[in-house]
């Protein structure tokens, strides 16, 4: 089993190098290729043509994009992956600065998803076809068609403006540092309470809708019946082999939903302030800073590779039945 | 029993978790869009770094806007003297005795002159490269030291100029850095250095905390000579993306002061006591532009031909009639704009030309005009054309402009009814901006942000590889001599010749000069002293002072 499982390691390991250096090869192209300069911002009556001279040098694009393609595959080998031209710093570095808060964020953000989904779901089936059951599928509806901007703004106005309780933006006050930890505490649930409500709430109908569908279809199977007809117990048949048979699917959706929040959660950290990996992409994109935009998407795709196979493995943990298709 | 507990529990949270605002504190928050990258003046780039290393660092002077005169006024800052020679080639300028560095090593002109070598050094990549023609400078535009600067003592400092350049005090107008921090640092390495995050300055205000895309927290410099007993103890760039979001924080005290209030939004401020609300008038107008050069031929082999629809005076004066820009004063912008006749301003009191008259919206003498230039209506299909050709082309915009969205559809409708088809196309910021400098555009809306001092050559000068900001490839050789006369004339022909460009582009009407737009502010009434000028709002903060009581 564990030779299995290795093997499928390794080989998801060595698809996934290639998968992600085609990526970035792709998108360094794309980049390239697509209209706006990174130079631009440097033309401007305030400044002299002489400057943006020295930039594009600089930044090699008065050179063809063939030899710039072979001086970053050059670079990529050696685990260099350039300056930012807006943070003139190194990528990593930059990339370093925003993806703490991103992995927090994004797995609070996860996990809220996950236990409030599963709640409701439970709660969903006790009552099942009842009023409450009948409120939480079409709520969980609504939840789902209202974009994340306008959520947003809503909790903003209601929480921060009418309110007063919860803060609109940043992630901490500016006094931080003279707080105890009891206030830094409050403080940081004063300042993410408001993103983590609005980016949980686009997840929470997904795994509502995955999770009851799937035990629902698990209920009304004959096995469930044979089992029932052998005299177990309802939570016993549940627990032991219902859940297990449900929940395959909704971890192959919240490997790619985990992966997807890892890369950034671009609406929400503008909205709300937050230094994170969207917010850093969207800005890289918006000002051609080509490295970075390589970097973040190399970031982006990592994280959804490795969290995909992190949830296959826990997928054949549970099944082992799955093996086989997963090596083939 | 339980009712009451649970209302106390209510209560407790309510406290616990209500916010607490700015309101009885002496630090000032300023609500802005982006971040900064650095905070050395060598590289501020953008308005916030400009705003921010003007606290850090302390230029030789300052300046304010004497809007009597329209122009601005030179203060002393870290130069307490300065005096021209007679044939103002030579500047001996004295600075204070009294400036330290933030890590206590004192401030003195080796520090002015490093300044401005690095300043000028094109392996420095810096702002201000390309801008010492008026000094002795390599042919790369590096400053000669030798040629150009003679200490005196560590205190003052002869600065000479290249005779018959004519210089100005904005020669001089750079923050100055510390050598002792610099001189270590290889140049071509100085723009990544980690100093730039962690500065050492001069100035009013020192950093004191930088939280990535959250906030820059600057503390006040007790020891600095402009700093009063009232200024803010905090100045605070609180970075906050959205719009509205930074509009809540202004109506809800958590920030002091936001620039660039919708137009749609100043009622609703409006109705809040505690807060001002200032318009800064004529520094941005939007146009639009009709390329003179036809941009095909242009792009094939570099080759100048008219325009087939722009080309003649006559159809851009007639496009202008026909647009009725008050409508987009008065109902977009409120009233908070101004109808456009030129690029100057009118702020610029001794330069604008007060008897231009504006091209009113006329729409009987558009089709005269466009008559006389020979586009009829022949086949009666309500397109004029001419050579058997319709008068149809494409505005190019900018997208996610709201403004100009409005004014391009009210626009296409004006035109419209003097017969001509005008197709709207949004082009995202980037490509818009790529196909400006490549000429492809008939037309296109855009907007100009006037530099002060004022500066027509870069955008007007009829030499197109040297001018890449010419979009419109307008060129006038009466212009250019005006352009280049102005580098070396005194100020009242300075006067004269900016006043014959405006006469020579109002007859031509090269653009159709749209509208000056506000730049509206609103601060909350806690702060004083907020001198709010054509040169901004974010200036001189040390002299702000925060009232509490009221």
């Amino acid at each position: 089993m564990n030779k299995h499982i290795f093997a499928i390691l390794f080989r998801r390991f060595l698809s996934s190098l290639f998968v992600l250096f085609l990526l970035i090869s792709f998108v360094f192209i794309i980049i390239r290729l697509s209209p706006g300069d990174p130079s631009q911002k440097y033309l401007s009556p305030k400044l002299s043509p002489k400057l943006h001279e020295e930039i594009s040098k600089s930044y090699m694009l008065d050179e063809s994009i063939t030899k710039q393609y072979i001086a970053f595959a050059k670079n990529i080998f050696k685990g260099d992956l350039g300056t930012s031209y807006n943070y003139r710093r190194s990528v990593v570095s930059v990339i370093g600065d925003y993806l703490p808060f991103t992995i927090i964020f994004s797995i609070t953000s996860f996990i809220i998803q996950i236990l409030a989904s599963t709640v409701l779901v439970f709660l969903s089936l006790r009552y099942r076809n009842s009023l409450i059951d009948r409120i939480l599928s079409e709520t969980s509806n609504i939840i789902y068609a209202v974009p994340v901007f306008l959520t947003s703004v809503l909790l903003i106005y209601l929480f921060s403006y009418q309110l007063n309780i919860f803060y609109s933006s940043g992630i901490n006050s500016f006094d931080f540092e003279n707080y105890s930890l009891l206030e830094k505490i409050l403080d940081y649930v004063k300042h993410l309470t408001l993103p983590l409500i609005a980016i949980s709430l686009t997840g929470i109908p997904i795994y509502y809708k995955y999770l009851k569908d799937s035990i629902v279809g698990n209920l009304n199977s004959n096995y469930v019946l044979n089992l029932r007809s052998l005299g177990l117990k309802n939570k016993e048949i549940m627990i032991k082999h219902i859940l297990p048979n449900s929940i395959n699917s909704v971890i192959a959706v919240a490997g790619v939903e985990l992966g997807i929040l890892l890369g950034g959660a671009l609406i929400v950290e503008t909205i709300f302030s937050l230094p994170g990996m969207g917010q850093l992409t969207m800005n890289a994109v918006l000002t051609r800073d080509y490295p970075l935009i390589i970097g973040c998407t190399l970031t982006a795709g990592l994280f959804i590779l490795i969290v995909n196979l992190f949830a296959d493995v826990i997928r054949i943990i549970i099944d082992k039945r799955l093996i086989k298709d997963l090596l083939t | 029993m339980s009712k009451n507990l649970i209302a106390s529990v209510l209560l407790i949270t309510i406290l616990l978790f209500s916010c607490t605002s700015n309101k009885q504190n002496n630090n000032i928050i300023i609500g802005v869009a982006s971040d900064v990258e650095s905070f050395n003046p060598l590289y501020a780039f953008s308005v916030e770094e400009g705003n921010i290393t003007e606290l850090l660092y302390l230029s030789l002077l300052q300046y304010d806007w004497n809007s009597d005169l329209g122009e601005v006024e030179f203060q002393p800052m870290l130069a307490n003297k300065w005096n021209w020679s007679e044939d103002k080639e030579v500047l001996t300028i004295k600075i204070r005795d009294d400036v330290y560095w933030s890590d206590s090593v004192k401030c003195t002109v080796d520090d002015v002159i490093f300044s401005f070598d690095l300043y000028s050094d094109p392996i420095v990549q810096s702002r201000a490269l390309g801008f010492f023609e008026k000094y002795y400078t390599n042919e790369d535009g590096h400053i000669l030291l030798d040629q150009t600067f003679e200490k005196i003592s560590d205190n003052e400092l002869i600065i000479k100029f290249k005779s018959e350049s004519n210089p100005d005090l904005f020669e001089i107008d750079h923050p100055i850095i510390p050598k002792h921090v610099f001189e270590n640092i290889e140049r071509a390495e100085i723009s990544s250095s980690s100093i730039n995050q962690n500065p050492v300055t001069n100035g009013s205000y020192i950093l004191k905390k930088w939280d990535r895309d959250q906030a820059v927290i600057l503390s006040k410099n007790s020891a600095s000579f402009i700093i009063s007993e009232n200024s803010a103890d905090q100045i605070i760039f609180k970075i906050v993306p959205e719009y509205q979001v930074r509009l809540t924080q202004l109506m809800n005290g958590e920030i002091d002061l936001m620039e660039d209030i919708h137009s749609d939004d100043i009622k609703k401020l409006n109705e809040l006591s505690q807060l001002s609300i200032v318009p800064i008038q004529g520094r941005d107008f939007d146009y639009i532009a009709w390329n003179n050069i036809d941009p095909q031929k242009y792009s094939i082999d570099g080759s100048i031909n008219k325009n087939f629809f722009f080309g003649s005076a006559n159809v851009r004066k007639a496009l202008t009639h026909a647009l009725d820009r008050e409508v987009v004063i008065n109902e977009y912008l409120k009233g908070f704009g101004q109808l456009s006749v030129g690029p100057v301003s009118p702020i610029f009191k001794s330069l604008f030309d007060s008897s231009l008259t504006i091209h009113k919206f006329d729409q009987k003498l558009s089709k005269k005009l466009l008559k006389l230039e020979g586009w009829k209506d022949n086949n009666d299909d309500g397109i004029i054309e001419k050579d058997g050709v319709d008068f149809t082309f494409t505005l190019h915009i900018p997208s996610g402009n709201p403004r100009r969205d409005f004014a391009a559809s009210l626009f296409k409708n004006n035109l419209l009814s003097v017969g001509i088809d005008m197709t709207i196309e949004k082009n995202e910021l980037g490509v818009f901006i790529d196909n400006l400098f490549a000429k492809q555009y008939d037309a296109w809306m855009a907007a100009w942000v006037v530099p002060i001092p004022i500066n027509l050559k870069i955008s007007w000068y009829s030499e197109l590889e040297e001018t890449p900001l010419n979009f419109a490839s307008y060129r006038n050789k009466k212009i250019d001599k005006q352009l280049d006369d102005i580098q070396g004339k005194d100020n009242f022909d300075k006067s004269n010749s900016y006043k014959e460009i405006q006469r020579v582009i109002h007859n031509e009407e090269p653009y159709s000069f749209l509208y000056w737009v506000d730049n509206v502010i609103s601060y909350n009434k806690r702060i004083r002293n907020v001198d709010i000028s054509p040169l901004g709002a974010v200036r001189h903060c040390w002299q702000w002072v925060v009232i509490n009581d009221e």
